[in-house]
C-alpha cells in the first residue's frame, strides 16, 4: 500500500516522465501532455464562449426580423381586418363572422411572435435588468406550468453587465425548462445573492431529483451548455438531487466579472 | 537526467564509492523494466541489500530517498 501511495505521490508531483503498459512501452512526458491538454480545454471553452456569444448575436437578429418583419405585418393585417369589419354592412352577417375569426387568429399571431422574439432575445433584460428579468421569468414560469416559483436576493440596486447578465439569465431560463419537462416538481426556487465576493445563483425544485449518470452524461447538453456559460465567466456549476429532495442547480460567479457598478452592491 | 544526476550525487555524499547504480533504458530493454515490475519512469530500486525497495520519481526529495535507501531513520 505504501509503494502505490509514493507512486499516486510522485504522479501528483510531476516527477514521473512516462508510464510503462503491459503490451506496449510508452513513455511520455506527462507534465507536457497534461500542459497540452490544458491548453486544449482552455481553446475549446475560448470557442465554446465565442460561439455563445455569434448565437446571442444571431438570436437578436433573428427576433429583430421577427418583430419588424413578421410582426409590423400582422399588425396591418389586423388593420386591414377591422377596416374590412367596419365596412360589412349587418346584413352581410356570415361575412362579419368570418372577419371576426380572422380577427382574433391574427390577434393569438401577433401575441405569439411578440413571445418568441421575447424568448430569443429578452427584451427585458435590457430594459429592466436582470433582477426584475428574473422576478418576472420566476412568475412566467407559474403561469405556463401552475408551479409556484418564489424568488429571492440581496442584489436588488446591483447593475449587472450585458454579458454576465444574458448568461445568468439563459442558465436560470434553462434550469426552469429543465424543471417544467423532467422534475415531477410541486415547487420551485430561485435564489441571487452575494456572498463574499462572489454571485451566487441556485434554482431548486422538489421533484424527483436529477441522477448522478445524468449529471455526468456526455449527452446532456443542455447541463454542458450551463456549465460552459458558468466556467466563460471564471464560475463554477453544481448540480445535486436526490430522490425525495429534489434537485439544486447551483452557479457561482466572481462578482467582478459580471457586476459593473461594485458600490451599488449592498453588503 | 534529473534522477540520475540526485541519485549520483546522493550516493557520492553517503555511500563514497560503496555502490553500483545500473541504469536501465525502458526503450531498448523493455524485458528487464518489466521483469522488475517497472510502471513509471524514473524508478529506482535497491536491489542490495535486502529487503529490496523501490522509489518513484526524480529523486528530488533526498531526505525521503534516504529513508528509502535505509541510509538514515524515518519512514521507508
Amino acid at each position: 500500500m505504501k509503494e502505490a501511495e509514493a507512486l499516486v505521490h510522485a504522479l501528483k508531483t510531476h516527477q514521473v516522465d512516462g508510464i510503462i503498459g503491459d503490451r506496449h512501452i510508452m513513455v511520455c512526458r506527462l507534465k507536457d501532455v497534461e500542459e497540452k491538454l490544458e491548453s486544449s480545454r482552455d481553446q475549446v471553452r475560448a470557442l465554446a464562449a465565442s460561439l455563445q456569444s455569434i448565437r446571442e448575436d444571431e438570436r437578436v437578429m433573428i427576433a429583430r426580423e421577427i418583430h419588424d418583419e413578421l410582426g409590423q405585418k400582422l399588425t396591418s393585417l389586423e388593420l386591414g381586418l377591422s377596416w374590412l369589419a367596419r365596412k360589412a354592412t349587418p346584413r352581410r352577417q356570415p361575412v362579419q363572422e368570418k372577419i371576426g375569426l380572422l380577427s382574433a387568429l391574427v390577434t393569438t399571431m401577433i401575441r405569439s411572435v411578440r413571445r418568441i422574439a421575447n424568448e430569443l432575445r429578452p427584451g427585458v433584460l435590457e430594459e429592466l435588468g436582470l433582477v426584475k428579468t428574473l422576478k418576472s421569468e420566476a412568475r412566467e414560469f407559474k403561469k405556463h406550468t401552475g408551479i409556484p416559483c418564489t424568488f429571492e436576493t440581496n442584489l436588488g440596486k446591483a447593475k449587472f453587465d450585458r454579458t454576465g447578465s444574458v448568461a445568468i439569465f439563459r442558465i436560470s431560463q434553462a434550469a426552469f425548462t429543465n424543471i417544467a419537462r423532467h422534475a415531477h416538481a410541486s415547487r420551485a426556487r430561485i435564489t441571487l445573492v452575494k456572498r463574499n465576493n462572489d454571485l451566487i445563483l441556485t434554482v431548486n425544485d422538489n421533484g424527483k431529483g436529477i441522477t448522478k449518470k445524468l449529471v455526468r452524461s456526455q449527452k446532456s447538453l443542455g447541463i454542458i451548455g450551463m456549465r460552459e456559460r458558468a466556467l466563460a465567466l471564471d464560475g463554477t456549476l453544481t448540480l445535486r438531487g436526490s430522490k425525495g429532495n429534489g434537485t439544486t442547480l447551483t452557479v457561482r460567479i466572481p462578482l467582478s466579472r459580471v457586476i459593473i457598478d461594485q458600490e451599488s452592491v449592498s453588503s | 537526467m534529473l534522477a540520475r544526476g540526485n541519485l549520483a550525487r546522493l550516493c557520492e555524499e553517503h555511500l563514497k564509492g560503496c555502490y553500483e547504480i545500473e541504469t536501465v533504458n525502458v526503450l531498448k530493454d523493455a524485458a528487464t523494466a518489466h521483469k522488475n515490475n517497472v510502471l513509471v519512469t524514473p524508478t529506482l530500486i535497491l536491489i542490495k541489500p535486502y529487503p529490496k525497495v523501490t522509489v518513484f520519481g526524480n529523486l528530488s526529495d533526498t531526505r525521503r530517498v534516504l529513508a528509502a535507501l535505509r541510509l538514515i531513520g524515518g519512514e521507508q
